[in-house]
């Protein structure tokens, strides 16, 4: 990578940690053609009874994006909170691309094959599961973040509770409760009944 | 109120679950307080806590990383807007591009859609599609076509004409390029860039990923003015942000190792850095590796040193230099370097050359003519500046039979043409076809040859005789320098027949030799093999060929396939004899010879490759087979682009690639093809017949002239009589007026030949007809034989005389029953050949007589019928051209708005347009033709006739 496009990746990396909102939409570019080298990596290896480490994955992508210098721990941890937010836009992104199709494409003239069929299904309930992770960061941001940490950014709890400073054990609740709140509001409850 | 309780809520599940199910329900008891809404809340939650499984325990980007990257796949076979998505044609940092077909136009197109998030800034996004847009006007054949860039809900696309053909990076995995044809794609798109930055449009992402090679040999460059669509408010272009080498990256994501120094700093870009660009490409064409490995452009002068072919070094050098301003300034300067290398005689320093590149060096030793001199011309205004490749180009002359038995001409002609095939296989030398060359038959003497060369732009003409006594043949050949009528080298072989079959070979590499051209190892290999080792089989080879070459018609085909299958039968290992056996064979299923010749078509072919898998003869048989028999025009193309590296300089691949283009409808492919068929081969009357009629499918009538004119150079006799008539038609189209009609016959009549006079005739009755001068028409048909009007030099049918005939009688307002006698003399002459095999215009004639007869129905079901009947995709000018005739038809049924309904979308498609046709679909025709006198009166045809004519749309 180019000296220029480093700093600037750490330019932006600090710009939104100092809570300059616009700086994310511009590491978004930067990273993105990153992270999607990266699934499609993963893609390529995935075979059953292998899994690999999300982490390990966006590793590599931060080592790659700071040019092999060993980072900083808490840069490190930095990069995984945004990466985890980046890779929640990107696939919520293309989900809603997905979407967009198949609304905007009018009818469907060819049945859908079954791969497709199925990332369609996914598409829909990660959409909603984004919409359900909204509601419950309005009056519970800090355990969605957790899942957005976990979920999107694939961090162990450890990770998690390192970005958000917290105890490892507030995290794991946090988790359990969210699911279970997430998992009630995708099973068609109504959560605002009262 | 909501957010509170859930909060409150969560906090009691909580505690919950750390307790046993014994202590739950009277904690729940007690912090809910009797609250029955929150109460049942937290049971809910526990309920779907027991439920969780494993719900969201992986990471999304497990479950679905195909969401991540956006599996192009499984959008195939959706709609977007007007675009149906058929198959992933690639993929690059910009996103994915498929294969789509347009519903609307129901055309085939090359659909881009740009990934999100990688997409500038929304409120930028109108003004880059407007410099996305004048990008789209840009009109030039080596860049690619932007039909559309629009937007569906957010995501945004780009449509452009669909290329087939491969990838500069497709190719260069193959191995790198030879020098020749390198310097030829780098002038390509050099002209490109010309085009685009006297426009203000820099492309800013010109790489290997962008530049298609067609299989005719064009180049395509591909994306101008979308990389700025893809830049960040800095300028600086983020979608490729790395410099890595990675195979992988590369393909994915393409890469800014071919990004100037300025651009990749995030500076302001102009055209230099474009050149830059090229000059990288360029490099790594030669090289097969990019110029700076690690990504510094301080070591390229030592690196490509030993790399880079001398007489390219100094284009490469220019191209990257850090400062823009020490770089070539213009594309056109560059073109201008490139240009300078066909002259530069080049030495490899042996010392600099590694191993690896020894061949490649040795190789370019000369860069000249041939392949490279073809720059992508649409306009043939600018043919003055062709450059003729003067340096190193050849005409073999046809060879002078002094056999006492004149029968014994087919050897003369076998071993010239046998010279001149063997010569057209080395890239470096440009060598004119033969077409070209026949006219000079018996023109031998050398006092001629400085006229010879400069009618034909070589430099050297290869001239020879042949006497056979008994089993004894003596070649006799002298090369001459055209510019001052030297010869340069002269020998004479005197052989038994035998060895006669490899004479060629021996001579090709005599003749490269005496033009100081250094042979690769390959090129000589393929010079001196021997077609044949047994000389029956060969004699009966030269026998086909010269029988196939006096006229490209059925008997003659028919004539040749058994010469060939005789070879065959003695020689079965005879690989050119089939390939040449193949295309025998497809051309005569094209002239409907019959299912029977479907099978030798293929299966001579396919054994021609297995037997010699480097046979340009053979790939260009299995292309035409695919043409012509197969009608898979896909995989034609396929073969041609296999073809046009083994047959550099066959205009034949070209011309095959336009006959593909116009079955795909494309017709600016069409031309380009034909202008490079006539670069190749600049006397070729079928070349320049065809260009001067693709034009004017299309309407343009300005460079159907221009063909025209040099149509009307190079044939002869009658069929420049025929020429000249069809470019004065042209004239007539274009200009609205008669003159061009008048001048043209008052000009023939002046000079006439033995020859000229029935197409003078058929000129001057037409122009009576539409001068309405019926007095002199019936003079002049009178006189015409029926004939005149069926068979032309080209082979067109159009109308029959009995049909002018009757046509004559009813404009010329005769008495009811001599209209009604002639009308059913035409029908009774129309109607036995209605519905044989590929005359549907027959019927077409019927409809309109019908029509005059007042029989309307039957008019209108015959136009219909004649449509339906008419092979081709539904718009195929074909098609259109019947269209015509049911406009007409309508016309003169009293049915004046279906009429001018269909003349209206017509003057907006490409038609057929003959010749003398009646059905001739332009605003000239309308105005003058007397059968469109019915609609004369209405407003809308009044405004249609004011002009200008319609944009033909193709």
């Amino acid at each position: 990578m180019p000296a220029s496009s480093q700093q600037r990746l750490t330019q932006l990396l600090c710009e939104w940690r100092g809570g300059n909102p616009a700086a994310f939409d511009r590491l978004l570019p930067l990273i993105q053609p990153e992270l999607q080298r990266l699934a499609h990596r993963y893609m390529s290896r995935e075979r059953p009874g292998h899994t690999l480490q999300t982490t390990a994955l966006l590793d590599d992508a931060y080592l790659q994006l700071a040019d092999e210098t060993p980072p900083q721990w808490k840069n490190r941890a930095h990069f995984f909170a945004v990466a985890a937010q980046l890779m929640r836009r990107l696939m919520i992104d293309h989900a809603r691309q997905r979407q967009a199709l198949k609304r905007g494409g009018g009818t469907i003239r060819v049945a859908l094959d079954e791969s497709a069929a199925v990332t369609q299904t996914r598409a829909d309930e990660l959409l909603a599961l984004d919409e359900a992770l909204e509601n419950l960061a309005t009056f519970e941001a800090r355990k969605a973040r957790v899942v957005e940490l976990r979920y999107f950014g694939g961090l162990t709890m450890e990770e998690i509770a390192e970005v958000l400073k917290i105890h490892v054990n507030t995290v794991t609740r946090d988790w359990t409760s969210a699911r279970a709140w997430l998992r009630a509001a995708l099973s068609g409850e109504d959560m605002n009944a009262s | 109120m909501q957010a509170k309780q859930w909060k409150n809520c969560l906090e009691i599940f909580e505690a919950a679950i750390e307790r046993t199910c014994g202590e739950r329900a009277a904690l729940i008891e007690r912090t809910c307080q009797g609250d029955e809404a929150l109460r049942r809340k937290v049971e809910l939650l526990l309920k779907y806590h027991e439920q969780l499984g494993d719900f969201i325990a992986k990471p999304a980007f497990h479950i679905a990383p195909e969401l991540l990257i956006d599996d192009p796949a499984a959008l195939i076979g959706r709609e977007l807007g007007c675009y149906r998505l058929e198959a992933v044609a690639g993929r690059g940092g910009m996103g994915v591009v498929y294969l789509a077909r347009d519903e609307r136009l129901g055309r085939k197109v090359a659909l881009k859609l740009l990934s999100q998030g990688l997409v500038a800034p929304e409120a930028q996004v109108e003004r880059l599609r407007d410099e996305a847009r004048t990008a789209s006007t840009l009109n030039h054949p080596n860049i690619v076509t932007i039909h559309e860039i629009g937007q569906v809900n957010s995501t945004l696309y780009i449509a452009t004409e669909f290329i087939e053909g491969v990838t500069l990076r497709e190719r260069m995995a193959r191995g790198t390029i030879p020098p020749e044809r390198a310097c030829e794609i780098a002038r390509q798109i050099a002209s490109a860039l010309g085009v685009a930055h006297r426009a203000g449009i820099v492309h800013r992402d010109i790489k290997p990923e962008n530049i298609m090679l067609r299989p005719d040999g064009l180049v395509k460059v591909l994306d101008f003015g979308i990389a700025k669509l893809m830049e960040q408010e800095s300028g600086a272009a983020l979608p490729s942000v790395r410099t890595q080498t990675v195979t992988e990256r590369r393909e994915i994501w393409g890469t800014t190792g071919y990004m100037s120094p300025e651009q990749t700093a995030g500076g302001k870009v102009d055209p230099r850095s474009d050149l830059w660009s090229l000059g990288v490409v360029l490099y790594e064409m030669l090289a097969g590796k990019l110029p700076f490995p690690n990504g510094t452009p301080r070591d390229v002068r030592q690196a490509h040193a030993t790399i880079v072919p001398a007489a390219l070094r100094k284009v490469v050098d220019r191209c990257l230099r850090k400062n823009p301003a020490t770089r070539y300034q213009t594309a056109e300067e560059m073109l201008g370097g490139l240009g300078e290398t066909k002259e530069a005689s080049v030495h490899p320093s042996a010392a600099s050359a590694s191993k690896h590149y020894a061949a490649v060096i040795a190789l370019t030793a000369l860069l000249l003519g041939g392949a490279v001199f073809y720059a992508g011309r649409h306009t043939p205004a600018n043919r003055a500046d062709l450059p003729v490749g003067l340096e190193t180009s050849i005409a073999v002359m046809p060879f002078e039979n002094f056999s006492a038995d004149q029968a014994d001409a087919f050897l003369a002609d076998g071993i010239q043409e046998d010279v001149l095939i063997s010569l057209g296989k080395i890239k470096r030398l440009r060598v004119i076809a033969r077409a070209s060359v026949m006219d000079f038959r018996g023109a031998g003497a050398a006092a001629k040859t400085r006229e010879m060369g400069k009618a034909l732009g070589v430099s050297h003409v290869l001239e020879g005789s042949v006497r056979r006594a008994a089993d004894r043949v003596v070649v006799s050949v002298t090369l001459i320098d055209t510019r001052d009528e030297r010869a340069i080298w002269s020998e004479r072989y005197e052989r038994t027949l035998v060895d006669t079959i490899s004479l060629q070979g021996e001579l090709a590499v005599e003749i490269a030799r005496a033009l100081q051209k250094t042979l690769t190892p390959a090129e000589a290999s393929r010079a001196v093999t021997k077609v044949t080792e047994n000389p029956d089989a060969y004699l009966l080879y030269l026998r086909a060929r010269e029988a196939e070459s006096r006229k490209d018609n059925r008997e003659q085909l028919e004539r040749a396939a058994p010469l060939y299958q005789g070879a065959i039968d003695l020689d079965p290992g005879f690989a050119l004899a089939r390939a040449r056996l193949s295309l025998c064979a497809s051309a005569l299923v094209n002239w409907g010879a019959g299912a029977r010749w479907e099978e030798p078509s293929r299966a001579e072919a396919e054994e021609a490759l297995r037997l010699q898998p480097q046979l340009g003869e053979a790939r260009l048989a299995l292309s035409h087979h695919y043409l012509w028999v197969a009608r898979d025009y896909d995989r034609a193309l396929a073969e041609l682009s296999l073809a046009v590296e083994l047959l550099p300089n066959s205009a034949e691949v070209p011309l095959t690639a336009a006959y593909i283009y116009k079955r795909q409808r494309k017709y600016n492919d069409r031309i380009a093809a034909l202008h490079r068929a006539e670069a190749l081969d600049p006397r070729n009357r079928k070349v320049l017949g065809l260009l001067a009629c693709t034009f004017r499918w299309i309407r343009h009538w300005r460079e159907a002239m221009q063909s025209g004119d040099r149509l009307s150079v190079v044939a002869t006799d009658g069929q420049g009589c025929y020429a000249r008539w069809t470019r004065t038609q042209d004239e007539f189209h274009f200009g609205g007026d008669l003159i061009a009609l008048k001048r043209f016959i008052a000009e023939e009549i002046e000079t006439p030949s033995s020859t000229n006079r029935e197409w003078l005739d058929v000129a001057r009755y037409e122009t009576a007809m539409l001068e309405r001068d019926y007095v002199e028409a019936a003079r002049l048909l009178a006189l015409i034989p029926p004939e005149a009007f069926s068979l032309g030099p080209y082979g067109t049918a159009a109308h029959s005389k009995a049909f002018h005939a009757a046509l004559l009688a009813v404009a010329s307002g005769a008495d009811a029953a001599t209209k009604e006698r002639a009308l059913e003399l035409a029908r009774d002459e129309l109607e036995p050949r209605v519905g044989a095999i590929g005359t549907d215009k027959p019927e077409a004639d019927l409809a309109v007589a019908y029509a005059l007869l007042g029989r309307k129905d039957d008019a209108i079901r015959a136009a219909q019928h004649a449509i339906e009947v008419t092979a081709g995709p539904l718009d195929s000018i074909e098609k259109n051209h019947m269209s015509s005739a049911l406009a007409m038809v309508y016309a003169l049924c009293a049915e004046p708005d279906k009429a001018i309904a269909l003349i209206e979308q017509l003057l907006t498609l490409p038609v057929e347009m003959e010749h003398g046709a009646i059905y001739s679909m332009s605003l000239t025709a309308l105005k003058w033709r007397w059968q469109w006198d019915p609609l004369r009166s209405h407003p809308r045809f009044q405004k249609l006739l004011a002009g200008p004519e319609p944009k033909t749309v193709y």
